[in-house]
């Protein structure tokens, strides 16, 4: 039998190591995957480093880890940090933009390549175009338009994601689309030509 | 994460909409491409930039944990030193109190006032062997306390209340950015920038908010108020980016008030200081025309 002394340290260090174990399973099996998400949440704005908002993401991640009790899907839980810290970012880089006012476009349109096929290129067009009008959105209205329209989510997961109930989602949702059609007819009135081929 | 349909949703998708109103808007959102996930490479690097920030700060918290323990057995020991001392200095006292008892009755009440400031402070006719420990044991005995304990919590609450004050303070900015930016008017963002300096007058954003009233005084065609005020902005001791943005701003000033000389020399300054900046290329084409000559 060990020793109590003995004991201790065996259980701490056992105790650090299970986090430690914990956290490099959740980066090794999701850090793909939520590096995609805040690519969809972030848009193409060249003022958000993927790889950085990747890195606060798990710090959140590996802060909060003893919180997590597993009432939300593990993946819910990670991408709730994940919007989070996105909006955080962009809440950020638009202060600093406001400040030092850029002479560039907020949102860029990827420099048209003469090598990229013309689907790929109309793709990230499309993509642009998009984002331009989602920022010129709330940030409220922005979140719930990019998780139910373009990452397809369910309205109780967006409702635990963004911590609202699933009927105040579809109300959101319902009046977001609604603005977002108002402010994309406003940019593109001849939208029916599709300007973004 | 993709699960959809679950319960009937009260909206079909932009992109699964039919070509009725919503057919172009549901081209768009077909067309939209899916993101990609960071490549193998990039990850790892993310992963090692994590493993060395959660190794720095179990080192620090172990650190921490030692200060804290330290400070917890010191002030353990001085309480139990204290307490020691106190309960010695009470068995005399008690010795004296039945010698007092027996004095006369005058004596004893005229002594009786003056027995708490004996613990307190040396008092005529008490040995230092009584006193000493007592006067340098009590402070003691009280400063290592909350050090260990309740110093903790009023400093997460103090940390609380600087996130708010430092949100408020960025809220407040904000307004007289958006006024000055987005409304183009300059005297509203002026009007908004007292507010925050009567609010925040150490704020944490000050030198952003001096930029912001710098730009506002341009923006209202007060170049005057503006260039004494970005003089101490560009030859002080700001960040960078606030210093860069100044320069330009004296230097636009400059040319606004017909100082063609200053202006060419801030310009050509500007881009020895920030071959990279922001306002190179801007920089560059007004020191091609006539505006500087």
């Amino acid at each position: 039998m060990a020793t109590p002394k003995s004991a201790g340290r065996f259980e701490y260090s056992e105790l650090v190591g299970a986090k430690e174990l914990e956290l490099d399973r959740i980066y090794r099996e999701h850090a793909a995957l939520v590096s995609r998400w805040i690519r969809r949440l972030a848009g193409p704005d060249p003022a958000l480093d993927v790889q950085d908002l990747l890195h606060e993401v798990f710090l959140v991640v590996e802060e909060r880890l003893p919180e997590f009790r597993g009432e939300a899907k593990l993946t819910t839980w990670l991408y709730s940090i994940a919007v989070r810290v996105v909006r955080g970012a962009r809440r950020k880089a638009r202060l600093r933009r406001l400040l030092f006012r850029n002479t560039r476009p907020e949102v860029l349109f990827t420099p048209q390549s003469p090598e990229t096929p013309l689907g790929a290129l109309e793709r990230e067009r499309a993509t642009a175009l998009v984002y331009q009008i989602l920022e010129r959105l709330s940030e409220r209205d922005r979140a719930l338009l990019i998780l139910f329209e373009l990452e397809g989510l369910a309205g109780d997961e967006i409702a635990m994601i963004l911590d609202l109930s699933p009927n105040s989602v579809w109300v959101g949702l319902g009046r977001a689309r609604a603005r977002f059609k108002k402010a994309l007819l406003e940019t593109y009135p001849d939208i029916d030509g599709e300007p973004w081929r | 994460m993709k699960d959809r349909a679950r319960e009937p949703e009260p909206f079909t998708r932009f992109r699964d909409g039919t070509d009725g109103e919503d057919g172009a808007v549901a081209a768009l959102f077909r067309a939209v491409s899916e993101p990609e996930a960071l490549g193998a490479s990039e990850l790892a690097r993310v992963r090692r930039r994590l493993a060395r920030e959660t190794r720095s700060r179990g080192r620090k918290r172990a650190r921490e944990a030692i200060m804290i323990a330290a400070a917890l057995l010191s002030g353990v020991g001085v309480a139990f030193g204290g307490w020691g001392i106190v309960e010695w200095t009470r068995s005399p006292s008690a010795k004296r109190e039945s010698v007092k008892a027996s004095a006369p009755p005058s004596l004893s009440a005229s002594a009786r006032p003056r027995r708490p400031q004996t613990s307190v402070s040396r008092a005529p006719g008490v040995s230092s062997a009584f006193a000493e420990p007592e006067t340098t044991a009590a402070p003691k005995s009280r400063r290592p306390t909350p050090s260990a304990e309740t110093s903790a919590a009023p400093r997460t609450v103090a940390s609380v209340t600087a996130e708010s004050a430092l949100s408020r303070e960025s809220q407040a900015l904000t307004a007289a950015l958006v006024a000055l930016r987005r409304q183009r008017d300059p005297r509203a963002a002026l009007a908004a920038l007292d507010a925050y300096d009567a609010e925040f007058p150490n704020g944490a954003l000050r030198l952003e908010a001096r930029i912001a009233r710098v730009d506002a005084w341009i923006a209202a065609g007060d170049c005057a108020r503006a260039l004494g005020a970005v003089d101490r902005l560009v030859d002080g001791a700001a960040p960078a980016a606030v210093q860069e943005r100044a320069l330009y701003a004296r230097a636009s000033c400059r040319l606004r008030v017909g100082n063609r000389p200053g202006a060419e020399s801030d310009f050509r300054r500007y881009l020895a200081s920030y071959p990279s900046g922001r306002y190179v290329d801007e920089v560059t084409k007004l020191l091609g025309t006539e505006a500087l000559r």
